[in-house]
């Protein structure tokens, strides 16, 4: 159903585009930490509050997805129409990243009014207010974030879409982590590497859903069961 | 202290004005907040402060948005499970939601399990954002019925805890229908919006706590001989204080020993350090930089010129203006409304559909309804706005003056003072042949003195200059105490007369048409050999014109660049006449580009010769009335206002009557002192640029208000329509209701952003 490697993949590279926005709350978490140990467990745990966060989100595209195809099963074929928008979303971040749209904005959440929450949470020491900085984190508007929740969306099953979200959040895990517990291990050059690399997997993963898209389009009367058609006996 | 000035009684957390409170600190000394918003973050920041919180109020609402997320899934899960066939779905896509947790008896058992499981699952999940969150949304309720201040939270509490109940005895009985997402969307999102109001409320404010926090805490007093630190609310009229190089000085005085620069820019704007020597007043809020001051307070602690400036601005925000005023008459019959239709939206549906349709639709009502974005529109907006202005050295008394400013297409301008600097100096000085120069410096000085007019003053400075030079060479005492005034007498429009004790005689100070009047016999020619001249090069033939005006009368002693004179006299002769110049302002042409770039007509109205006006209004390229006395220039404003909002421009002392006549009088470089005229706005400084900037803030802060006011009552009404028809889970109206308030708080913050230095359109040759 989900190219699931390349899921991971768009999660685990695509994250290195977004340590410009979550970076600085990974960093900031890991500021009050003594230890690179309670810095890295810390992370771990605030990770796993924005994997949280995804598989909600996840669940909720897809129970979107549902109720929309369920609402209008015949005259548009939702999935392949999800899979195309979210492959469109896929491939212009991807492209945005790799330098080809112009730069990036650089987005800060300090400027808003959820910026003092955010911070609130992160200076908090205890394992909950990490976690709970990682679900908030989570809901910060993405466009990485919006394609893989169209492509959730298209999934129109709820484990699927959650299962998909997760696969994504543990995908943006090494990076962030790694961010966060201050270990620049890549040089400079390497991250600029890294970053390239990054965006042309988010373009594929894009491309691929999109070519996904259109074969259901044209498979459409095949695939649709027909007892589902309300106009049809 | 005196009503003005006085403090009113803020919120604890975020310093917005508290309407219904007295100033006074509340008798068990508890803190007081405007709203549940500001006494959850209060809490939350408390709490920060305090070490090793582990259940913070903050923890608190991120475990209740976990669980609620959790809530959420567990019951996407469920409405899946047994969704209604697709063409129902087609047909009435809200009779999913209705359905959604009831399941087809007779299906498998096992999933029947399961299904019961995840009931059970929600209950359990819920159950702790239930007990995390309604408590303080309970209390909330409470305080507001204490305070006769409506029940919307009270109802939000019972919606909540009647979804929940009936839950709960659903997921007992093991049928039935389960909105215990409902129960906790509703509570996450309704303390998550008050939090972020709060926060909001926090940022407009920022501003005058910042000006605030200049005054030090602490100052050092002489007491007894002695140097002490105290705290500086202990400070009295009359103390001695010493302020260091680097410190900022806390309260209003005279400068008493030493002298130093002292930077004035954050309550005038003056960017250049201004030397301040014994007897200089000195501001509270401005820097020391350099010297070891000893300051001997004029104020009491609380009353000096920076608190006067954030009392008045806390005065005009808790006044409100006429925007706010509309909005709460609205919210007066707004709230009753939403009740009856909340009522009938109950009893509708629950008669349509049952109880729980009708328990959710009324809920939705009450969840759109209440009116958080109404009652925020216009104070944020205004409050923002009033403390950008304090930024850009701005006072605005009232907030009413905001929105009249806004309106304003008219707009008159005082000269002396206002497009030309006030304090003019003495140029030259021509002397009776017959009288010593000592002299008439001597009785000169003695009757300035008696005047705070800027026209006195400078000839006072003049005086006192050349005492010393003269008093070096001819006399051993520089000022001659036996040259003692009594009976000082100030006249308006004419001049200053006293009895001189040296003379024993009175003399007079005044305009050349006063001596005329009194019979004082002129000079005989101008240019007299015996002539001070300080700037013998500065003026040519053709700008020494005469003028028959005085000095001291309603700012007619002005001229663009041209000589003003002033005689002395006594004995029936006019023994001296003192010229004085005064320059235009350098911004005064950008400023009026300015206003005109505005849509704004400017005019002078002047008491000055009209021949002058006239000359300095055509090189301005603006309309211009002279000779105009107090009355008659009442007149033209009266006139004036006929046709549109007016705003008068002045000298906040001299054109007090012309100020006060205008729809808005702006008084000009107060920053010296606000609290002896009442003029709407006041310029701290005397930067006519802000002139055109305040406008423009006006304006921007009515487009603002009129925006949020329009989208709180669109968004209300057809919020109300949808909800009342059973259209809106309360869910969406929970986060509409949020989504409506940040969307007014971060509008209104706009205005704190207000660029404070807007670029000017060019300012053409003679514009």
């Amino acid at each position: 159903m989900l190219e699931w490697p390349l899921v991971f993949m768009a999660g685990l590279l695509g994250s290195s585009h977004c340590i410009g926005m979550c970076g600085g709350f990974a960093l900031a978490l890991g500021s009050s930490s003594p230890t690179l140990a309670a810095n890295l467990s810390r992370q771990l745990v605030y990770t796993s509050g924005r994997v949280f966060t995804y598989s909600v989100l996840g669940t909720l595209a897809a129970f979107g997805g549902w109720r929309m195809a369920a609402a209008m099963p015949r005259l548009v074929n939702l999935p392949a129409v999800l899979a195309i928008v979210a492959g469109g979303f896929l491939v212009y971040q991807g492209l945005r990243s790799a330098g080809w749209l112009g730069r990036p904005a650089k987005g800060s959440a300090s400027g808003c009014l959820a910026g003092s929450i955010f911070s609130t949470f992160l200076t908090s020491p205890g394992w909950s207010n990490a976690f709970l900085a990682g679900m908030l984190t989570g809901l910060l508007p993405c466009g990485l974030l919006y394609g893989m929740l169209a492509l959730a969306a298209s999934t129109r099953n709820l484990w699927l879409g959650g299962a998909a979200m997760a696969l994504f959040g543990l995908g943006t895990a090494p990076v962030m982590v790694l961010a966060g517990s201050g270990g620049s291990l890549l040089t400079l050059a390497g991250r600029r590497h890294l970053l390239r690399i990054a965006a042309w997997c988010v373009v594929l993963t894009g491309l691929i859903s999109i070519a996904r898209g259109c074969g259901f389009l044209t498979l459409e009367a095949a695939l649709v069961d027909p007892s589902r058609c309300p106009f049809c006996p | 202290m005196t009503a003005a000035s006085a403090r009113v009684a803020v919120c604890d957390y975020c310093g917005l004005p508290l309407p219904g409170w007295g100033p006074e600190p509340a008798a068990d000394d508890q803190p007081r907040y405007c709203c549940f918003g500001c006494k959850l973050a209060a809490a939350i920041t408390a709490e920060r402060g305090a070490e090793g919180h582990a259940r913070s109020t903050l923890t608190r609402l991120g475990l209740s948005v976990f669980f609620s997320m959790n809530v959420m899934v567990f019951t996407l899960v469920l409405w899946t499970w047994d969704a209604p066939r697709p063409g129902q779905l087609a047909d009435n896509p809200a009779a999913g939601e209705r359905v959604a947790g009831e399941r087809a008896a007779g299906s498998d058992p096992a999933a029947d399990v399961f299904f019961q499981l995840l009931r059970y699952l929600c209950l359990l999940f819920s159950a702790p954002v239930l007990l995390l969150l309604a408590g303080p949304l309970l209390e909330s309720a409470w305080q507001q019925l204490q305070r006769r201040a409506g029940v919307t939270d009270l109802l939000l509490v019972l919606g909540v805890a009647a979804a929940f109940g009936y839950s709960l005895v659903s997921v007992l009985r093991g049928s039935g229908h389960v909105y215990f997402e409902v129960a906790c969307m509703v509570l996450v999102f309704v303390t998550l919006g008050r939090w972020l109001e709060a926060t909001g409320k926090l940022k407009t404010t920022s501003v005058l706590r910042s000006l605030e926090r200049l005054l030090p805490d602490r100052v050092r007093v002489l007491r007894d001989g002695e140097v002490v630190e105290l705290p500086a609310d202990q400070v009295r009229a009359g103390d001695t204080l010493r302020v260091l190089a680097g410190e900022r000085i806390a309260i209003d005085g005279l400068l008493v020993r030493n002298q130093g620069a002292i930077d004035q820019q954050a309550v005038t704007g003056e960017s250049t350090p201004v030397v301040k020597r014994p007897g200089d007043r000195v501001l509270s809020g401005t820097l020391n930089l350099d010297g070891d001051l000893w300051i001997e307070a004029s104020a009491a602690a609380g009353s000096s010129t920076m608190q006067q400036v954030i009392a008045a601005v806390e005065q005009a925000a808790l006044r409100g203006e006429r925007y706010q005023r509309l909005a709460d008459r609205v919210a007066g019959w707004f709230l009753p409304l939403v009740l009856v239709i909340a009522a009938a939206t109950f009893g509708l549906h629950a008669a349509w559909h049952g109880w729980q349709a009708g328990l959710l639709a009324s809920l939705a009502v009450i969840l759109i309804a209440c009116p958080c974005a109404l009652g925020l529109a216009t104070p944020m907006a205004l409050w923002a706005a009033l403390g950008r202005a304090c930024q850009g050295q701005i006072l605005f008394r009232d907030g009413d003056a905001l929105t009249r400013l806004a309106a304003t297409r008219w707009l008159f301008l005082d000269k002396t003072g206002t497009l030309t600097t006030g304090l003019s100096e003495v140029e030259q000085l021509i002397l009776d042949p017959d009288t010593p120069g000592e002299q008439v410096l001597q009785v000169a000085a003695a009757l300035a003195a008696g005047s705070s007019h800027p026209v006195s003053a400078a000839v006072g400075r003049y005086a006192a200059r050349h005492i010393s030079r003269v008093g070096s060479a001819e006399s051993t005492s520089p000022l001659n105490p036996s040259n003692r005034i009594s009976n000082p007498c100030s006249l308006a429009g004419r001049g200053v007369t006293g009895h001189v004790e040296s003379l024993d005689q009175p003399a007079w100070l005044g305009s050349p048409r006063w001596m005329a009047e009194l019979g004082q016999q002129p000079l005989a020619a101008d240019n007299h050999p015996g002539a001070h001249d300080d700037h013998p090069g500065l003026h040519g033939p053709a700008e020494v014109g005469p003028r028959d005006d005085g000095p001291l009368d309603d700012h007619s002693h002005d001229g663009g660049g041209e000589l003003s004179q002033v005689c002395l006299a006594w004995g029936g002769r006019v023994r001296a006449v003192f010229k004085l110049r005064e320059q235009l302002r350098g911004e005064a042409v950008e400023a009026l580009a300015g206003l005109r770039h505005l849509g704004c007509s400017v005019e002078i109205l002047s008491g000055d010769e009209r021949r002058r006006v006239d000359r300095l209004a055509r090189s301005l390229g603006i309309a211009a009335q002279g000779d105009l006395l107090p009355d008659a220039k009442l007149r033209v404003i009266e006139h004036a206002r006929r046709q549109g909002v007016v705003v008068m421009v002045g000298d906040g002392i001299n054109d007090a009557p012309a100020l006060a006549a205008a729809d808005v009088g702006v008084a000009m470089g107060s920053g010296t002192d606000i609290s002896r005229h009442s003029a709407a706005v006041c310029l701290l400084g005397n930067d006519l640029l802000r002139l055109p900037w305040a406008i423009g803030l006006a304006r921007q802060t009515v487009r603002i208000v009129r925006w949020n006011l329009l989208w709180a009552f669109g968004y209300n009404s057809v919020g109300v329509l949808l909800a009342a028809a059973g259209w809106l889970n309360p869910m969406v109206a929970a986060a509409a209701m949020v989504g409506s308030s940040v969307l007014v708080v971060t509008n209104s913050l706009r205005l704190a952003r207000f660029e404070l230095s807007p670029s000017l359109p060019d300012a053409g040759p003679g514009a």
